[in-house]
C-alpha cells in the first residue's frame, strides 16, 4: 500500500481554508461562549430571582441534548418560527454560516457556565467578604477580585472544554459547511485517497490539541506561584483531576 | 428620642440587636454605642455571638430586629447606603482576605479607586503611604502568597486604611498567626489606636486589651454580660461569669495573668 502524501500538499490551500474556518468558529463560540456563560453563572451565583432558574433551566436543557440536535433544530426550525412571528408568513432561512456560530456559542456558553459557576462556588468566601467590607459594588466585586480568581483556577478545564468544542466543530459537516474535516473529506472522495487525508486531519487535530493542553498547563503551572494551596486542593477535588 | 448632647460624637448607636440562625438565637438584644476616638475590645467564648455583632455593622451579617446606625463624622447624619457604611467603615479579617491574584499594592490600590474614586498615582501614593506604616512597605511589588502571616495581616490592615474609613473593625485579627508573629500585628493595631482610630476589637488578647481599650466587653450567649474600663473589667469584674471567663482564659497563660495583674 502506498501512502501519496504529495496529494495532501497539493490540496494544502484548499485544506487550510477550512481550518481556517474551525478555528474562527471555534474562537467566535469561544469568546462569545465564555461571555455569556459567565454572565449566566454570575446570575446564577447571585440567585437574581426568576433570571437565575431560566439560566438554570437553559443550561439542563442545552447540556442535555446532543450538538448535532441543536444545529438541526437552528436550522430548520427557527426560521419557520421566525417565519410565524412576522406578518408576512414567510419562513426565514438563516445561513448556515450564522446558524453554526450562533448555535455553537449558544451550545458552549452553557458548559463554560457550568465550569465559571463550579469555579465561583470554589472561590474561599472570604473573598467575597474581603470584597464587600471594602466597599466594592457588586459589578466590581466580581470584574476585578473573584472572576480573574475563577479563570485562573478554571483555566485547564475551559481549555480542556475548548479543545472538546474544536473537534465538535466537525459536525459543521449536517449544514453542509466545509471546515477541516470537511474540506479533507471532499478532497479525500474526489481523489480517492481516503487514507492519506484522514491520517492527515487527525495527524493535525492531534497537533493542535496537544499544543494547546500544552500551552495550559504551562499557565497553570506559572498561576501555582501565586494562588494559595487551599484553592488548588479544593479545585483538585472539585473536578476530579489528579494531575492539576 | 436622641438627645443632642449625650449622642454628641457618636458614630456607632447600635440597640435592641438581635440576629438567629434559624432557631438557633446568636445575639439576644445588643446595645452598644461608641464615641469617636473609643477604643472598644468584645471577647467571650466562642459561639458568643461576638464575630456575628461585628459583622452586623458593616452589613456581612443582616439581623432580625433591632437597628445599626453609623454616623458620619462629617455630617453628623446617619449614613442610610449600605455602600457608604462600608466605606466610613473598615475590617480586617481572621483569615486576612487579601486578593491573592494582585499584588500587595495592588490590593491597596483596588478599593480607593473604585470606591473613593482616587486617580491611580494617588491611590498608589496612599498606598505606599499606609504600607510604610504598618512596616511592609517593603513587600509591595510581592504577592500575597509570597508572604509571612503576620505581613499578609499588616497588609490586610494597611489596604482597610487606605479607604480611609472613620472606624476599624477587627474580627479576631491575630488568632489565625503563629505566636511570634502576634505581637507584631498588635503592635500594629496599638499604633493606630494611638492616632485616634475609632476601633472594635474582637480578641482574645487580654494583655492588648488592657493596654488597648477603652473599655472592654464581655459578650455571652448573645448578651452584653460586662462593659467597663479595663482596671475594672480585669482587676474587679463584677459579674461571676466575668470572672469564670477571665479564670478560664488566662489559665493557660500564668505570663498573661501576671502582666495583668502588674498592668
Amino acid at each position: 500500500m502506498s501512502f501519496d502524501f504529495a496529494a495532501v500538499v497539493s490540496a494544502t490551500p484548499y485544506l487550510l481554508q477550512g481550518l481556517l474556518f474551525s478555528v474562527e468558529l471555534t474562537l467566535v463560540a469561544m469568546i462569545g461562549g465564555m461571555l455569556l456563560g459567565t454572565f449566566m453563572a454570575i446570575i446564577r451565583h447571585m440567585g437574581v430571582p426568576v433570571a437565575s432558574e431560566a439560566v438554570r433551566a437553559y443550561v439542563t436543557l442545552m447540556r442535555s441534548i446532543p450538538l448535532i440536535l441543536v444545529l438541526f433544530w437552528f436550522f430548520f426550525l427557527v426560521p419557520l418560527l421566525l417565519g410565524h412571528l412576522t406578518p408576512a408568513g414567510h419562513s426565514i432561512p438563516l445561513g448556515p454560516r450564522f446558524t453554526a456560530f450562533i448555535t455553537f456559542t449558544l451550545f458552549e456558553s452553557a458548559y463554560y457556565a457550568e465550569i465559571v459557576r463550579a469555579g465561583l462556588k470554589a472561590i474561599d468566601k472570604g473573598q467575597y467578604e474581603g470584597a464587600k467590607a471594602l466597599g466594592l459594588s457588586t459589578s466590581s466585586m466580581y470584574s476585578s477580585v473573584v472572576v480573574p480568581q475563577v479563570l485562573r483556577a478554571t483555566a485547564p478545564i475551559i481549555v480542556s472544554q475548548t479543545i472538546i468544542l474544536f473537534q465538535d466543530t466537525a459536525l459543521v459537516y449536517v449544514l453542509s459547511l466545509t471546515d477541516f474535516l470537511g474540506a479533507a473529506a471532499k478532497i479525500a472522495q474526489r481523489d480517492s485517497k481516503l487514507v492519506e487525508f484522514y491520517s492527515t486531519v487527525a495527524v493535525v487535530y492531534l497537533l493542535i490539541c496537544s499544543i494547546g493542553s500544552e500551552l495550559s498547563e504551562r499557565f497553570r503551572k506559572k498561576q501555582g506561584q501565586r494562588s494559595s494551596n487551599g484553592r488548588l486542593e479544593r479545585a483538585k477535588r472539585m473536578f476530579g483531576l489528579a494531575r492539576l | 428620642m436622641d438627645d443632642a448632647f449625650s449622642t454628641q460624637n457618636e458614630i456607632l448607636q447600635i440597640e435592641g440587636l438581635e440576629q438567629s440562625y434559624g432557631a438557633i438565637s446568636v445575639l439576644k438584644g445588643i446595645d452598644l454605642r461608641v464615641k469617636k476616638g473609643e477604643r472598644i475590645v468584645i471577647c467571650g467564648p466562642s459561639g458568643s455571638g461576638k464575630s456575628t455583632l461585628i459583622r452586623c455593622i458593616n452589613g456581612l451579617e443582616t439581623f432580625k430586629s433591632g437597628t445599626v446606625h453609623v454616623i458620619d463624622v462629617h455630617s453628623g447624619e446617619r449614613l442610610r447606603q449600605l455602600k457608604d457604611i462600608r466605606r466610613e467603615v473598615g475590617m480586617v479579617f481572621q483569615s486576612f482576605n487579601l486578593f491573592p491574584h494582585l499584588s500587595v499594592i495592588e490590593n491597596c490600590m483596588l478599593a480607593p479607586v473604585k470606591v473613593r474614586g482616587v486617580k491611580k498615582t494617588e491611590a498608589r501614593e496612599r498606598s505606599l503611604y499606609f504600607l510604610n506604616k504598618v512596616r511592609v512597605l517593603d513587600q509591595a511589588k510581592k504577592y500575597p502568597g509570597q508572604l509571612s502571616g503576620g505581613q499578609q495581616q499588616r497588609v490586610a490592615i494597611a489596604r482597610a486604611l487606605c479607604v480611609q474609613p472613620s472606624i476599624m473593625l477587627f474580627d479576631e485579627p491575630t488568632s489565625a498567626l503563629d505566636p511570634e508573629v502576634v505581637q507584631e500585628v498588635l503592635a500594629t493595631i496599638v499604633g493606630l489606636a494611638k492616632e485616634g482610630m475609632t476601633m472594635i476589637c474582637v480578641t482574645h488578647e487580654m494583655g492588648f486589651a488592657r493596654k488597648v481599650a477603652d473599655r472592654v466587653i464581655l459578650i455571652d450567649e448573645g448578651k452584653i454580660v460586662e462593659e467597663a474600663a479595663p482596671a475594672q473589667f480585669f482587676d474587679m469584674p463584677r459579674h461571676e461569669r466575668t470572672r469564670a471567663f477571665l479564670g478560664r482564659v488566662l489559665h493557660g497563660h500564668p505570663e498573661t495573668a501576671r502582666r495583668l495583674a502588674h498592668g
